[in-house]
């Protein structure tokens, strides 16, 4: 019973580039069953009724300074627990009734590719030039058409207690340092373990382009680490911070709102910066395919990334933001978090990567079944 | 007498909280007595009985079975068998795995436990129903199987806690009837619990009746009835008007016309005891105690006529005789003047109570 | 002799009624249950490719199942027969004690311990990590105790911390049958066995136990599949290698979009959970059948 009615608050976040919001993790259970069930909220009739399937919490870019009411739109909002959700949705039936999703970027020219979204008419958008110039110039990077329109930031972080450590780790490797040996957290996804470890493991500059013994090194060494070092895989990443936060590890795979939430909780921890660097996760809004309200749409994910929008929406879920004008707005904290003062160095550190794995054989190189194959056997062993 | 007896309870008792169930008891129960404690529901009686089998601790006193002390055994460790009211037949097994139960527990050879339970099962007309699940039987068969898997271990003493009382009037009957059988072909001592007080002058020699958690009266059953210790034991066993007149002067006046009935004693208020049966009526007002037909109660073999008679204090009683129906007086309707009259030495002078 | 016509036609409207009166039922069975478990085993043949999947008739997805996730199965078995075994036993002794041994209390007591029992599941997952946790209730105690100096690790993330985990979750489902079909047994029929010279605990081996075996077997049975097809416990409180076979099908069917696969998964571990239910079963009706 179980199964669907206390659905893995945990797994929700496991999957794809982003973790659960606050209230997710820490009240909303119930929020989080109606989500994996994919049941859409109630609305009210409206004119326009615009279907966004994508995770919870984004929807604040959408309802923020009453865009909807001005233009006789409602929200169905259904949330999902793994990116792969959205796929799902749009295979089963889902085109010509879903509006938006929120890939993450690496998906995009994938999905675009395959048709599942369309290309977003960016000249169209009064708010696409005040991007800053980091997702200006990402969004069409892929191929020069754009798929998706970034919305967020945030990324892989090392996070650590600094009253537990001996010294602040400058090294992914740190992990595996006998001092640490149990005291250190993975989180349980597989494309974050993959790109963050994977150059760890070999020196590659570009992890969504592995060769099969460049996955191999990497699946063995987090094998390694599983086996020997790591407390725990928490489910969540509010699992995570709990194990911050009642001393269980002193480092973690994290994420940068785990900061606050620790603090909330009288637990301070520091971000590390790795020499080997990170994953940055950056999300996006797109327009499926045969998107029933596509005009207005477009209105929307242009709303989405305003200012106002945008201010709102990272205040809200502590998550970085992509619109230049709304960084003042943030509140300092959450400034200082994202390093919004030199945002080229925050980048330097944590990798945009251009897209997926190749879903098809592609060269020497692995394909995304293949790396999820070798996420398997680390599960496994 | 004591040095015949089987089973003795010495002082026992129990309450629960301060609610006494059983006040100390001493009875001495002989060897292949068929025992009934009679006592209507609530008396203690089934309480005593399950102190005897070992199911409920003595708060007091001593249970002794062939001058043993058991009282704090457990019952699969004293030589007593129980049949329960409601059978307590175990479902899962057929009927002749439950017969056979206790014997496998002993470690008997299988060939014995057959033969016994064979024989067993005949004693109790069960044989055709042998392979039968339990749970498939009627309730005067089950109550068999219940009498057979207690009698097969040959119990010392053979408990029957109201065992017929969930069966119908004919069963019980007939249930009667084997259940003396049984206790003639294979002896020992039976105790019987029972309300009903037909059945246990049928089967019972010896009878206790009980009363608000005491003995009020052991005896023979012919004893019982016919020289009931005070007015419950004469009201519950069998029918009795208990007419209430007091003695004086060594001499008691039931009311108008009735003979003087003497009664050596002090002065003080009595109740008579005349059984239905023993009282005859004859028409009109003659020697006899005085008194008017109220009701006749035509009951098949015989009639129950309800007369109003006065006290000699002149207050209204009740006086019921039991006649057969060719010996009811002619004329006698409703309103009928009558006399009735008893044999000497029929009236028991009781003294006055409940 | 014949039926008169007219008390023909009557039966037939009776069969027609019946008929239509489960109706509901039967589409609703057929509908929600029979009709998707049919079309996912149609699919556990076919081949999986990329976002989309191929129909055919092979049996490559089992080999997988069993080949690849061999190891995670018996894993998954095992701690599926542990937990259900020990659940069942806790279950069965919390609900005879109710019964028999509690007198008038015990009703007030079972409804006490079921309320308390009963509760958000993943409310109890994080109630046992903070019971068990390094500054948890119970490393506090050890060290006020003097027993350790340091926490113990050994309490968290652990198989032993799944199996306390998920029974304590799956003590109140199991107590329910055991406690029903105790109440229905007569105590004299226990009364009964003592007389015949049983002990207390033969009485329990050849009367209570083969009288309640269906809800043994229920009982059981319940726990054993929760536990097989649990996968967040693990997750949550197991360590980091603990992932059961759940995760793997969820991961099939979630993240690898490989239905043929996690349909081949699913009624590989159901076809496995079966065959123990049916062993246990005719184990259970071997040792507890009357003698």
């Amino acid at each position: 019973m179980h199964k669907t009615m206390t659905p893995l608050i945990g797994m929700q976040a496991l999957r794809g580039s982003r973790g659960p919001t606050r209230r997710e993790v820490l009240g909303g259970m119930l929020a989080a069953s109606t989500a994996s069930l994919g049941l859409p909220r109630m609305a009210r009739a409206a004119d326009a009724r615009i279907s966004y399937v994508g995770w919870e919490g984004y929807d604040s870019a959408f309802t923020a300074g009453g865009f909807l009411e001005q233009n006789g739109a409602e929200l169905d909002a259904t949330y999902i627990a793994a990116t792969e959700d959205i796929i799902t949705r749009l295979r089963s039936g889902g085109m010509g009734t879903v509006d938006i999703t929120s890939f993450n970027h690496l998906y995009n020219p994938l999905m675009g590719e395959a048709g599942l979204i369309a290309p977003v008419k960016t000249d169209q958008m009064t708010n696409f030039d005040k991007l800053l110039p980091q997702f200006r110039d990402m969004a069409t990077e892929a191929d020069g058409t754009c798929y998706g329109i970034p919305l967020t930031f945030s990324s892989c972080a090392l996070l650590y207690n600094p009253a537990m450590v001996s010294a602040a780790p400058t090294s992914w490797k740190d992990f595996l340092a006998p001092e640490y040996k149990g005291k250190v957290a993975l989180f349980s996804d597989a494309l974050t373990n993959i790109l963050v470890w994977a150059p760890v493991a070999t020196g590659v500059a570009d992890p969504t382009r592995l060769t099969k013994a460049q996955l191999d090194e990497t699946v063995d060494l987090l094998i390694t680490l599983k086996k020997e070092h790591v407390r725990a895989m928490p489910a969540s990443l509010g699992d995570g911070a709990e194990l911050l936060i009642q001393g269980e590890v002193a480092m973690i795979m994290g994420w940068e709102p785990m900061v606050i939430w620790c603090r909330e909780k009288g637990v301070e921890v520091s971000i590390a910066k790795p020499e080997e660097g990170t994953w940055a996760f950056v999300d996006t809004l797109n327009i499926a395919t045969d998107a029933p309200n596509a005009d207005l749409d477009l209105s929307l994910i242009d709303h989405a990334i305003s200012a106002d929008a945008q201010a709102e929406f990272g205040n809200a879920n502590l998550l970085g933001i992509v619109n230049a004008e709304a960084v003042g707005q943030l509140s300092p904290e959450l400034q200082e978090l994202y390093g919004f003062d030199n945002l080229d160095a925050y980048f330097e550190h944590a990798h945009i990567y251009p897209r997926m794995f190749p879903l098809e054989p592609e060269g020497d190189f692995v394909t995304y079944d293949q790396v999820l194959d070798g996420y398997d056997r680390f599960l496994r062993a | 007498m004591a040095a015949a007896s089987l089973l003795e309870l010495r002082g026992l008792t129990r309450r629960y909280g301060t609610m006494t169930a059983v006040q100390p008891i001493d009875l001495a129960i002989r060897e292949n007595d068929f025992f009934a404690i009679l006592g209507p529901s609530g008396c203690g009686k089934t309480t005593l009985l399950r102190m005897i089998g070992g199911f409920v601790q003595p708060s007091d006193g001593y249970v002794l079975i062939g001058g043993r002390d058991v009282t704090r055994l457990p019952p699969d460790k004293r030589p007593t068998g129980m049949v329960f009211q409601n059978y307590g037949l175990f479902s899962h097994m057929t009927v002749r795995q439950n017969v056979a139960y206790g014997l496998r527990l002993r470690r008997r050879p299988r060939a014995e436990i057959g033969a016994e339970v064979e024989r067993m099962l005949d004693l109790v007309h069960l044989s055709p129903y042998a392979d039968r699940p339990a749970k498939d039987l009627s309730g005067g068969q089950k109550q068999r199987v219940a009498l057979a898997r207690a009698l097969i271990l040959k119990p010392k003493v053979l408990l029957l806690d109201e065992p017929l009382a969930a069966l119908d009037l004919q069963l019980r009957k007939a249930m009667h009837q084997e259940l003396l059988a049984i206790h003639e072909a294979i002896g020992g001592t039976f105790i019987l619990v029972s309300h009903d007080q037909t059945e246990v002058m049928t089967l019972a020699n010896r009878v206790a009746v009980m009363s608000g958690g005491r003995v009020a009266q052991e005896g023979s059953p012919t004893e019982i009835y016919d020289r009931p210790a005070d007015p419950f034991v004469a009201r519950f066993i069998g029918d009795a008007n208990l007419l209430p007149a007091r003695r004086t002067g060594g001499v008691i006046l039931l009311g108008d016309g009735a003979p003087p009935i003497p009664s050596p004693g002090a002065d003080a208020a009595v109740d008579v005891m005349l059984r239905p049966e023993a009282l005859r009526l004859v028409a009109g007002h003659g020697s006899g105690l005085r008194a008017y037909i109220e009701q006749v109660v035509f009951q098949g073999s015989h009639v129950r006529v309800h007369c109003l008679a006065k006290q000699a204090g002149g207050a209204e009683m009740r006086v019921t005789a039991t006649l057969g129906r060719d010996v009811l007086p002619a004329g006698s309707g409703q309103g009928a003047a009558v006399s009735i009259t008893w044999a000497e030495g029929a009236p028991l002078v009781l003294p006055a109570g409940a | 002799m014949r039926m008169p016509d007219a008390e023909r036609a009557q039966l037939r409207r009776e069969g027609l009624k019946t008929a239509l009166l489960m109706a509901p039922a039967v589409i609703v069975f057929i509908g929600l249950f029979v009709a998707p478990l049919a079309w996912f085993f149609v699919q556990s043949f076919w081949r999986n490719a990329t976002f989309r999947v191929v129909p055919d008739f092979q049996f490559g997805n089992y080999a997988t199942a069993f080949r690849d996730y061999g190891g995670v199965l018996l894993r998954t078995l095992g701690t599926g027969l542990e937990v259900g075994g020990i659940t069942t036993v806790l279950a069965f002794f919390f609900a005879y004690a109710v019964r028999f041994a509690l007198g008038r209390a015990g009703p007030l007591i079972l409804v006490i311990a079921l309320t308390t029992l009963f509760g958000g599941y993943v409310v109890k997952v994080y109630a046992w990590r903070s019971l068990l946790g390094l500054d948890g209730i119970l490393n506090g105690a050890l060290m006020a105790a003097g027993l350790t100096d340091a926490p113990v690790e050994a309490l968290l993330f652990n198989a032993g911390a799944v199996t306390v985990t998920l029974t304590h979750y799956l003590l109140p489902l199991a107590i329910l049958p055991l406690y029903g079909a105790l109440a229905d047994m007569d105590e004299t029929v226990i009364a009964a066995a003592r007389d015949s010279g049983a002990s207390a605990p033969r009485t329990m081996f050849d009367i209570v136990l083969p009288q309640i075996r269906p809800a043994l077997i229920a009982s059981f049975a319940m726990s054993f599949l929760l536990a097989a097809g649990d996968y967040v416990t693990p997750a949550l409180v197991g360590s980091p290698g603990n992932a059961m076979y759940g995760n793997f099908i969820q991961s099939q069917f979630g993240l690898r979009m490989n239905t043929p696969l996690g349909a081949a998964m699913s009624f590989s571990l159901l076809g496995c959970c079966l065959l123990i239910l049916a062993t246990v079963w005719l184990v259970m009706r071997r040792v507890l059948r009357a003698r």
